[in-house]
């Protein structure tokens, strides 16, 4: 055979894949490569491709699959209750179900504790009389709240854990006339007249859902039944931002100091990878405005506590106030943090010169300093050192940043309301304040702080939210482009494998490096 | 198949599906190590009510119960008896 045709028939099939391939709208780049045996001296046609992510969300974690998610988790809450710690659990405190991503092990009763004190001291500045709960839970936040409310609807997926939330109930003896527990998933709003309630709470409750979509149908919802100038208090939300940082920092704590920073690496991808919960960025909850004229003002600041854990380092509180009466948007100038020095004690000094307002900007956040600095050090360390050695080089590092909670705490022992935000979306955790003089503290719940924010677009939501479960859905994705693949090219033209990679490998001068192509294991089809 | 031999097979395909190519044995744990999420798990424990008829609601849940190969077999011979 002249190998001069033998190569021009090769590279013909090679690009006609890669063509082929590159049409398909899952695929953002692909390369198509032949593979020799060594040993047989066979060839064979490889695709790799980079998977456009929006893509696989639209296509293969909607319908049926989007149901199975919302099963899955359902049957992850009922299994939460047939354990010992549900059945030994004090009435209004079942934290069953509660682990730690970085011990594994069920979060100590303490910093549970101070999570649901401060959710709930939080929604009592807001003094809400008829609530909708959606996932209600154990009922953490109803136990404490509907006391003082005249009406509390609270719903749940999960039958055991309603169950759980009845006994209770009935143990702690009250009367709980005004509450209505129903069993039916999130997005179930049936029977729940337009403008019904003034507070629709969804606490920790988002991370389940099986997509961003389902998580704006649930917000239509809310939107549709609470009245005019209520609220909807969406909790404890995963930022999307901060991801890679929380992933970092969980494989961080686990590795042993004898791993490899290259090992260390590929596990933070894959722990992002493989992120089966919902995770949102603030940037989400603030271009609702644009979404829903209803929704005239949002607020997202960071989870507080004393606790150092991944609610307090990780996740947040959005409010989203609704046809809300303004009193004023209150327009300040914000001192620049990092450009003035700023820590803790000179933040003390300017509030002991006690003016009316201080607003700061650019916060460094201690509580993920140090992750923040564990990610770049990674990002830059040659691979061949230990996870030992980065944590050395970690411990000699001097820290800037101010506790979240310490600088709240600092403002309120000086008489000032202290409000915190994560408007700007920051990748670092970083945040801004504002102090306010008490003189009427029931004003100030109402008045509007103008925060430093992101540029948002509100025609693209789905970027600021991740794809629950992708790992398994980019399988799909494989088997339909091998499919598409086999329609559109003769057999001996089509790639039998197919590999998905986050971006191909370049050379300096822009090419793809073919040489550092992953190998597939065996060769198949 | 032997139930053994049945649990071995789901697991690894409940692997497969995550790329997990390392090799595992009967003591191996897969949920209190983190290998694989509670999500497999949901998987597992339905596979394991609708083949062996295990009520999870009757006996309790724990994931050290179905956490390997080996503790699954020790789960069945307690609650169905098998060998």
């Amino acid at each position: 055979m002249n190998p001069e045709s033998g190569e021009h028939l090769r590279r013909s099939r090679q690009q006609d894949a890669e063509t082929t391939l590159s049409t398909h709208p899952g695929v953002l780049d692909a390369v198509v490569v032949v593979l020799e045996d060594q040993g047989s001296g066979d060839a064979r046609l490889v695709a790799y491709a980079v998977p456009d992510d929006d893509y696989i969300g639209r296509v293969f974690a909607t319908g049926e699959a989007e149901r199975k998610r919302v099963q899955t988790w359902r049957k992850t809450f009922d299994l939460s209750q047939f354990g010992r710690q549900a059945s030994l659990s004090k009435p209004g405190f079942n934290t069953a179900g509660w682990n730690s991503s970085y011990t594994r092990q069920p979060i100590p009763a303490e910093p549970m504790r101070e999570w649901v004190e401060l959710t709930v001291q939080e929604l009592r500045t807001f003094h809400p009389q008829e609530i909708l709960e959606v996932g209600c839970g154990t009922g953490l936040l109803l136990l404490r709240l509907a006391r003082e409310c005249k009406r509390y609807a609270g719903t749940d997926f999960s039958s055991a854990v309603l169950k759980k939330l009845r006994k209770q109930m009935e143990e702690l003896g009250e009367d709980w006339s005004n509450v209505t527990l129903l069993e039916r998933s999130a997005e179930n709003f049936e029977g729940f007249a337009e403008d019904s309630f003034d507070t629709f709470i969804l606490n920790s409750v988002a991370q389940h859902f099986p997509s961003l979509s389902y998580l704006l149908e649930v917000i239509q919802g809310a939107i549709r039944v609470v009245k005019p100038g209520g609220l909807i208090f969406i909790g404890d939300v995963r930022s999307l931002v901060l991801l890679e940082l929380y992933a970092g920092s969980i494989e961080l704590y686990q590795a042993p100091s004898s791993m490899s920073l290259g090992e260390l690496r590929e596990r933070v991808f894959h722990r992002i990878r493989s992120e089966e919960q919902l995770v949102v960025s603030p940037e989400f909850f603030l271009a609702l405005r644009d979404r829903f004229p209803k929704v005239n003002r949002v607020e997202v600041h960071p989870r507080l506590g004393y606790f150092d854990n991944e609610m307090t380092r990780f996740r947040y509180n959005a409010i989203l106030h609704l046809d809300k009466p303004q009193d004023g948007n209150l327009e300040l100038p914000f001192l620049d943090c990092s450009e003035h020095r700023l820590a803790l004690d000179s933040v003390a000094a300017l509030l002991r010169s006690n003016p009316d307002f201080l607003a700061i900007k650019n916060v460094v956040n201690a509580r993920i300093e140090n992750d923040v600095e564990a990610l770049a050090l990674l990002a830059r360390t040659e691979a061949s050192k230990t996870v030992g050695e980065l944590r050395e080089q970690l411990e000699r590092r001097l820290l800037l940043g101010i506790d979240p909670q310490k600088i709240c705490a600092l403002g309120q022992e000086l008489g000032y309301r202290v409000d915190l935000s994560w408007a700007t979306s920051r990748p670092d955790g970083g945040y801004d304040v504002v102090f306010r003089k008490i003189v009427d503290s029931a004003r100030l719940v109402h008045q509007a702080i103008t925060w430093p924010q992101a540029d948002l677009d509100a025609s693209q939501l789905a970027r600021y939210a991740n794809v629950p479960g992708l790992a398994v859905l980019r399988e799909k994705l494989v088997q339909q482009l091998l499919d598409y693949l086999r329609q559109n090219l003769s057999p001996n033209k089509a790639p039998t494998e197919l590999i998905l990679l986050d971006a191909l490998p370049m050379t300096p001068d822009g090419q793809v490096n073919i040489h550092k192509l992953p190998v597939p294991d065996t060769p198949t089809g | 198949m032997d139930h053994t031999a049945e649990v071995r097979e789901f697991f690894k395909g409940l692997l497969a599906i995550r790329h997990d190519r390392q090799p595992f044995t009967d003591s191996t744990s897969f949920f209190l190590s983190g290998r694989l999420s509670s999500v497999d798990a949901v998987e597992l424990v339905v596979f394991l009510e609708e083949k062996y008829g295990i009520d999870f609601a009757e006996i309790g849940f724990d994931q050290s119960q179905i956490d390997s190969v080996q503790a699954i077999g020790s789960l069945l011979r307690t609650v169905k008896a098998v060998d």
